[in-house]
């Protein structure tokens, strides 16, 4: 693939008139294959490269982007983003990565990667398949059975003397399957990921979502009440990426976040701890240095159970005049914003079995959905819809469905009263991870 | 674009894996947004994407490959890419490219590129003003504007070829409330398949002001109650419940994975014999239309459902093939990037005889939801959760207090069959419509309707 000069245009961006310049670039070849019924279904494979550009011309910022690399249009695009800049207004806050920066050495990028063959890629998701069909008579079928793969490399270089790159890879299997019994169905998906084609488990995978699919069949409403309610880690993932929401300082500076003037109050029960971690090698959202060029770290959010930060990018870093934490996040087609990186409630000491044997009547919810439209990150409540099982003298008697859980989010942050040891991230979201949690109580309404 | 000569040696590389059927598909396409905030235009941008991308079908596998890099040596190995994925034994040969026009053309009288940025922000900035000079209790607002002009050339290796151009221009407004307890959004985004007249149609105070007086309203808005409860569903983007709970399920892909509730229901009663409902990307300038589809497929009218009675599904060309029909012409992509998937246009139920008053003075104690907000879907099962954004109690015929927090939980066919009125105030609204990664815009609708009983699970504290 050929190589940009992006010092060269650099230079060239400010004969045009731009004082600072700042190109994102990013080249990546994907593949993904999606078996049906032991058959490859489709098979898709992708070389790309784009290109962001960001201007500042009298203080005030342009963005524009293309992937498009004939003769002349990276110059139209730089004239572009320079006649954007001049319909914005000033910001003193809009600043670049300086040019200095360590960062730390990690194991992010596979090189043998680029080896595997598609045959092994397919059947590991043949395998994946065949174990969750296998699995029980009730699974009805697998509605898809999919791999992923990625391999890319990003360079950021700017007027300040960044000029900085780093290759990385992932590569995951999921599978979405269908329980029935009688006229009921119920699904449920799972995923394994990696950076080594070894690191993916596909019997594992297939038998864990057909075991979660059989498990809701059957479900019935409850009665509305108040009880104590159980997260999985896969459920619990899902609150974390709504909570890193409001966690972001740009949430916060607009007001938009329950955490607003929350620094260094209690906001969570004494037990909990909340943390972004940029260089967590596990984690799909890892690199040695954000979509600014500021080096990822690890970031104490909530220390037992007191706000201690929010996630930051440079802009607002420079608003609160504080540092950046490294959480600046793009693609090429775009400009930073503040977003988590690996995002994770820490592990307790318990055993999920445990902490459901302790339970005299409760909600242990295994799926939620509507969790992003029924909530309001500003007052912090929040309602979704849940399917789960219901526990009764710490033993799982029959599943549910069709309710609605509803809270505060500071009320559910302070009620968290066990944690199990089964830290999990779910990277159907993002990279967002969770233990098993019990909740002491949350309104549930059913029928 | 590329020349004839070019486009028949990439669809014959292509087919060389021994495929079926080859297809290219280029886009060019120009994007501008840019967003307001704190009366500051910020984030003004601009995207160029290029690019091709090879689709070779063998029987009823795909194999797909793209590039952004238009030089003949990269495409041809994109081709070959592709082509060797294909893995098929068959002998097709590429026939004549024979240049095909699209039979619908959606008039556009002011492109994006004739209006100066300037200009457009200052469309932003009138709507900002109204939206802030709606009531005192407004903090914050936030406009943001887009338009995108996307080109498209299809060609196959049955000799079709045919171009079109999808002009989107949308303004969103949202509102932020407060009285110095809580606060509370209204928003508000007109969006059409057309250019910048799309704000002599919207006029950006008229926006502003909506986005506002839903953020006002919203404020002396009490929790909701929960419980099950007849449920009067607004018209225009009340379609979204459609959408997501029943439309998804109607599309060809699902159905013959069997993993919807309507696979193997055509001929049957799925519905209230009140509600008949399409798709129809011939709607006229609407969000969700087109010329032709992303398989160069024209554009058509589809009905799903007729007086309760289950018609047809939702076909792009692949699915087609696997049962040996033709297309509905909804077959599209988000990018080049992306392979074509069956997808909705326009969908909408279709306007019934009852005033949208008489739906309201029928109930004796339901819920009025003004406005629903965003939602979410298993389309397996079809069991859905949307949040009512806007919504208002129901007493003895007459709308009284405004309630927040309500979501309407349930299975998109129970809630069809439980459709007991429906209004003559049809309307559209656009939205964005995700599926497999993939986000398009399509347009959702309905007229005013009365659900019988619907679940609703509300905020209000204390109840059993």
């Amino acid at each position: 693939m050929s190589k940009l000069n992006l010092t060269d245009l650099i230079d060239k961006a400010q004969e045009f008139g731009a004082e600072d310049v700042e190109f994102y670039y990013e080249i990546s070849e994907d593949n993904s294959i999606e078996v049906y019924e032991g058959e490859v279904e489709s098979l898709e494979s992708a070389h790309s490269k784009g290109l962001g550009i960001r201007v500042f011309v009298e203080g005030k910022m342009g963005f524009a982007y293309t992937t498009n690399f004939n003769d002349g249009v990276i110059e139209k695009v730089i004239k572009e983003a320079i006649a954007n800049a001049k319909i914005a207004v000033e910001d003193e806050h809009r600043t670049l990565a300086n040019g200095d920066y360590d960062y730390k050495e990690l194991d992010i990028y596979n090189p043998q990667f680029s080896e595997s063959s598609v045959e092994d890629k397919i059947d590991l998701i043949l395998k994946m398949e065949k174990a969750a069909l296998e699995y029980s008579d009730k699974i009805e079928s697998v509605i898809s059975a999919g791999y992923g793969d990625n391999i890319s490399e990003i360079t950021i270089a700017n007027s300040k003397g960044l000029n900085q790159s780093y290759k990385s890879n992932t590569c995951y299997a999921y599978l979405y399957v269908m329980a029935s019994e009688g006229e009921e169905k119920q699904t449920a998906s799972a995923l394994s990921y990696g950076r080594s084609l070894d690191d993916v488990a596909p019997v594992q995978t297939g038998e864990e979502a057909a075991e979660n699919a059989i498990k809701l069949l059957g479900g019935k409403q409850v009665n509305s009440q108040e009880a104590p309610v159980i997260f999985t880690p896969e459920v619990g993932s899902m609150f974390l990426y709504l909570l890193a929401s409001a966690l972001t300082a740009e949430a916060v500076q607009k007001g938009r976040s329950l955490f607003v003037d929350k620094l260094n109050e209690v906001v969570a029960a004494n037990k909990v701890n909340i943390i972004d971690d940029g260089t967590l090698e596990a984690g799909l959202a890892t690199a040695p240095f954000d979509d600014e060029g500021v080096p990822c770290a690890p970031t104490n959010i909530i220390e037992d159970g007191v706000l201690k930060n929010y996630l930051y990018d440079i802009y607002t870093a420079n608003k609160d005049k504080v540092e950046s934490t490294g959480n600046a996040q793009r693609s090429y087609r775009g400009i930073p914003n503040v977003a988590p990186s690996n995002f994770y409630l820490a592990a307790g000491e318990e055993k999920p079995v445990d902490i459901i044997g302790g339970v005299e009547n409760g909600f242990y919810v295994h799926k939620v959905i509507g969790l992003f439209s029924g909530s309001n990150t500003i007052s912090g409540d929040f309602s979704v819809g849940a399917t789960g099982q219901w526990i009764e003298n710490g033993e799982i008697k029959q599943a549910v469905s069709e309710v609605t859980i509803a809270g505060n989010l500071i009320d559910f942050l302070k009620d968290i009263e066990e944690l199990g040891d089964d830290l999990k991230f779910n990277p159907m979201v993002g990279s967002f991870g969770s233990p098993t949690f019990k909740v002491k109580k949350l309104a549930i309404s059913g029928s | 674009m590329l020349s004839d000569k070019l486009i028949k040696q990439i669809l014959q590389v292509a087919l060389e894996g021994g495929g079926d059927f080859a297809e290219i598909y280029f886009e060019d396409s120009i994007s501008n947004a840019m967003t307001l905030e704190n009366s500051r235009i910020e984030r003004v941008k601009t995207g160029y994407d290029l690019g091709v991308g090879v689709r070779v079908l063998t029987g009823d596998k795909v194999s797909y490959a793209y590039t952004d890099d238009l030089t003949k040596e990269s495409l041809l190995q994109v081709a070959k890419v592709a082509g060797a994925a294909s893995r098929g034994s068959s002998k097709a040969s590429v026939m004549d490219l024979t240049k095909g026009t699209v039979n619908l053309i959606h008039p556009i009288k002011v492109r994006p590129e004739e209006i100066e940025k300037a200009k457009k922000a200052a469309i932003m900035e009138r709507a900002n003003k109204a939206a802030l000079d709606y009531d005192d209790s407004i903090r914050q607002v936030m406009v943001s504007y887009f338009d995108t002009t996307q080109k498209v050339m299809i060609a196959n290796s049955e000799g079709l070829y045919v171009e079109d151009e999808r002009i989107h221009t949308r303004m969103m407004v949202r509102a932020v409330a407060s009285d110095g307890k809580s606060m509370q959004t209204g928003s508000e985004g007109p969006g059409l398949h057309m250019g910048f007249e799309l704000f002599d149609k919207y006029p950006p105070e008229e926006i502003g002001r909506e986005a506002a007086r839903q953020a006002v309203t919203m404020l002396k808005a009490d929790p909701a109650p929960s419980g099950k409860i007849p449920v009067v569903i607004n018209n225009g983007f009340g379609g979204v419940l459609f959408h997501e709970a029943c439309g998804h399920g109607m599309e060809a892909d699902a159905i013959q994975k069997n993993s919807s509730v309507f696979a193997g229901k055509v001929g049957e009663q799925v519905a209230s014999k009140l509600v008949t409902a399409v798709d129809d990307g011939t709607v006229l300038n609407a969000w969700g239309s087109y010329g032709v589809d992303d398989e160069g497929h024209q554009v058509q009218r589809n009905v799903l459902i007729k007086d309760g009675i289950l018609q047809d599904y939702m076909y792009d060309l692949k699915a087609a093939r696997k049962e040996g029909r033709v297309s509905t012409g909804s077959g599209r992509r988000e990018s080049y990037q992306s392979i074509p998937i069956p997808r909705m246009t326009n969908t909408f139920i279709e306007k019934g005889e009852s005033k949208p008053e008489e739906i309201i003075a029928a109930v004796d104690n339901g819920l009025y939801a003004k406005k629903l907000s965003g939602g979410q879907v298993e389309t397996a099962t079809g069991e859905f959760i949307f949040t009512v954004a806007e919504g208002y109690l129901i007493k003895n015929g007459k709308l009284a207090e405004p309630v927040k927090g309500a979501s309407l939980i349930g299975r998109g066919i129970d809630v069809l069959n439980k459709i007991v009125m429906i209004g003559d105030d049809l309307e559209l609204a656009p939205g964005m419509c995700g599926k497999a990664g993939q986000s398009i815009p399509a347009a959702v609708g309905q007229p005013t309707l009365l659900v019988e009983e619907i679940t609703v699970g509300g905020t209000e504290r204390g109840e059993s």
